[in-house]
């Protein structure tokens, strides 16, 4: 059969984006779309004629947390939302008990030892990489993939989470593109801590010197 | 002043650079609309809860993907919600077949004739679906709102499975020497 004969492209066309083209043939029909672009040209106009029809409905106003669910799973808010640094600390318990085995080579920074080189990947609720955080001797570098999107409203603020439970200490802003390279504020600080945050923050970073919105939180592992 | 289309462009031109501001934007004004098609193919909040859902994200990821040749904005968005909405309908079917359980009621689908009564707007397409036959535009409406099968419009329609594809074709002949496709 030639699907490129007007006729039957058209026809075809019109039933796959009508949904009444179903089973092997709509299969087999997708994989000729991929081939033809006369064939995808054919269905875009269909479908723009046909989701005329839809745009008409009486409009139904989703329920709030639909947007939540996107904004979530998009990574623009946490999965579950933090207010403040204190329940951040009680959250990062369970994960930290978890996580003992992975977290037991972590000891507190020395100043006149060297410190092993520690990384900490960021990622979203899709579990797309986000930051690379690296912790050296003697300073931090942070690398920010091409899925941060970057933000003109909004700072990203790196935070070290000491394990006893004490506030946050910031690390200073992270890149929204490229690498960056932040203060080694961990080398000044002798605590032992096994867990980094990132928050976002209005423009130039926290006010308050504590987390305004915790958005992820990733262990650090020795390599 | 800016046109509706001209509008959601803008928006969805901006979401593709990453600005979550005026992704949000369009979602407030068209979820409405995506939610409608959703909720009239899947009967149930909740199923349509997830369609949006993934179609907005979808949307986000492939917003630099639109071409003003796939259609206007809205009917472009509308097509990712549908597509995934059937997708969902095909896969409870075939859940049900499987499991050999009774199809659920149906009786409660509005009536394509009542959709079309209810909708507010007029479109391109529709001074050209009142001139099909009775038969051809119903089948059409059933295939479209209510994403049925010709086996579906079989026993909506009691009719035999060769008078509903010819309806179907036949119909979509007709659209498309109308519309000038």
């Amino acid at each position: 059969m030639n699907y490129l004969l007007p006729e039957r492209r058209e026809a075809l066309a019109a039933e796959y984006a009508l949904g009444t083209l179903s089973g092997l043939a709509r299969a087999r029909f997708q994989r000729l779309m991929m081939q033809h672009a006369e064939l995808r040209s054919a269905v875009w106009r269909w479908e723009n004629y046909f989701n005329e029809l839809g745009a008409t409905l009486p409009e139904q106003t989703p329920a709030a947390h639909v947007w939540q669910g996107i904004a979530q799973r998009l990574g623009f808010v946490p999965a579950k939302s933090e207010k403040s640094h204190w329940s951040l600390a009680r959250w990062l318990s369970g994960a930290i008990v978890a996580a003992a085995l992975v977290l037991a080579v972590l000891v507190a920074p020395n100043q006149h030892q060297p410190m092993p080189s520690q990384l900490a990947l960021f990622q979203n609720a899709d579990s797309q990489p986000l930051w690379l955080v690296q912790l050296q001797s003697d300073l931090i570098k942070a690398r920010a993939t091409p899925n941060v999107t970057p933000s003109l409203t909004a700072d990203f603020e790196l935070w070290m989470v000491p394990s006893d439970g004490s506030a946050p200490i910031s690390l200073g802003l992270l890149p929204e593109s490229g690498s960056r390279e932040l203060l080694s504020a961990h080398r000044l600080v002798n605590v032992a801590f096994n867990a980094l945050a990132i928050s976002q923050e209005p423009p130039g970073g926290s006010p308050t010197g504590q987390p305004t919105q915790v958005l992820y939180v990733a262990q650090l592992v020795a390599i | 002043m800016q046109t509706t289309e001209e509008q959601h462009l803008q928006l969805l031109s901006a979401t593709s650079l990453g600005d979550r501001r005026a992704f949000e934007q369009l979602y407030q004004l068209t979820s409405g609309r995506l939610y409608a098609v959703a909720l009239q193919l899947l009967r149930q909040r909740d199923k349509a809860d997830d369609a949006v859902q993934e179609a907005f994200v979808k949307i986000w990821h492939n917003a630099g993907e639109y071409h003003h040749q796939k259609g206007c904005v809205l009917a472009w968005m509308i097509s990712i919600v549908r597509y995934r909405a059937l997708d969902m309908l095909r896969a409870s079917k075939r859940r049900r077949e499987d499991s050999s359980t009774l199809l659920p009621e149906i009786a409660d689908h509005s009536s394509p004739d009542g959709v079309f009564t209810q909708r507010q707007d007029k479109a391109r397409i529709d001074h050209c679906m009142e001139r099909l036959d009775q038969q051809q535009r119903q089948a059409i409406a059933l295939a479209y709102f209510n994403g049925y099968t010709h086996h579906e419009m079989c026993d909506y329609l009691a009719s035999p499975l060769g008078s509903v594809k010819s309806w179907v074709r036949r119909g979509l002949e007709k659209l498309k020497r109308c519309l000038g496709a």
